[in-house]
């Protein structure tokens, strides 16, 4: 019971807490973020497993949070609601190579990071060979570059 | 957005926004709290209560389930032919918690209808014993206790164990 409960409270704990840190935090995946990533799940794990090491604890935490991925998942699928809540929305940050600045400082991006993603996928060189730039839910921009 | 098929929604993009903000500042509420004592360690936490002429316990008012915690009970020598002191802990408390050890060991425990009863003897001429009860909250929650005397002198403990 406790091992279902402590791993519950991470699961729920860290979805709203990433939520709210915005989807731009841990995307990036610089180095920094992946030591970041690292220690935060040293941290979680403690408070997830207490003082019981024993194999059953552990794998009872495992299944809780697949068991919690699964319903989650399955809950976005039945409600596109809870999905908008849960995973956010992609958002257009570039149109027709002009950059909704209102948009992208609130999101937390600049034309830097969209023209390195531009670079990155497309092989662009500047902004207004990019027709769409869209910020994903997942936190990644995708280019949609001008047809020439 | 042109042919471009995205579900885009500004309206609720920026109310995740708002919410966002409003995250960020709990965030921030949360570590200054932390760092006022509010989930122990720290002066809002810190709580000395009693008499400094009869009995005072030093201890913290906020502590975390499975971490230890002292009571620092000050007990002024008043003076007994035999040298010898007692403090007593009631049972409700003693339930909800588990006494690790207490330093200096009591000369003898006895068990009353009520609690505990740790007697000492304190070297004669001496003034205030200091005694230090290490326990390990066993629940989580509020948790209420009382600290008495042999004479009479009570003190009610009012903590919170976090989860």
């Amino acid at each position: 019971m406790d091992a279902i409960t402590r791993a519950t409270l991470i699961y729920v704990a860290l979805l709203v807490l990433f939520r709210i840190a915005g989807r731009r935090t841990l995307m990036q995946m610089t180095s920094f973020d992946f030591i970041l990533l690292l220690i935060v799940s040293e941290a979680t794990q403690n408070a997830m497993l207490g003082d019981d090491y024993s194999v059953t604890n552990g794998l009872l935490v495992i299944v809780t949070l697949i068991g919690l991925d699964i319903l989650f998942s399955h809950v976005k699928r039945w409600s596109p609601g809870a999905e908008k809540w849960l995973d956010g929305l992609p958002m257009v940050v570039v149109d027709n190579g002009k950059p909704l600045k209102d948009l992208m400082i609130r999101a937390r991006i600049d034309e830097r990071d969209v023209l390195s993603a531009a670079r990155e996928k497309q092989g662009l060189e500047r902004m207004d060979q990019i027709k769409y730039a869209v910020l994903e839910a997942s936190g990644g921009i995708s280019i949609i570059p001008k047809s020439s | 957005m042109g042919n471009l098929h995205i579900n885009q929604d500004l309206r609720f993009q920026k109310r995740m926004w708002r919410i966002e903000r409003g995250g960020w500042a709990a965030m921030a509420l949360l570590v200054l709290s932390a760092s006022a004592g509010l989930f122990g360690q720290g002066p809002v936490s810190r709580a000395i209560v009693g008499d400094p002429s009869s009995l005072m316990v030093d201890y913290e008012r906020f502590v975390r389930y499975g971490s230890p915690l002292q009571l620092r009970v000050s007990l002024p020598h008043i003076n007994t032919p035999d040298g010898s002191l007692s403090l007593k802990l009631n049972r409700e408390f003693l339930n909800r918690v588990r006494v690790s050890s207490i330093t200096p060991h009591p000369t003898a425990e006895a068990l009353l209808s009520d609690g505990v009863r740790y007697d000492f003897t304190v070297a004669p001429g001496e003034g205030t014993a200091l005694v230090t009860v290490h326990l390990q909250p066993q629940g989580m929650g509020p948790l209420t206790g009382e600290i008495r005397r042999d004479d009479g002198a009570r003190i009610a403990l009012w903590l919170f164990v976090f989860p």
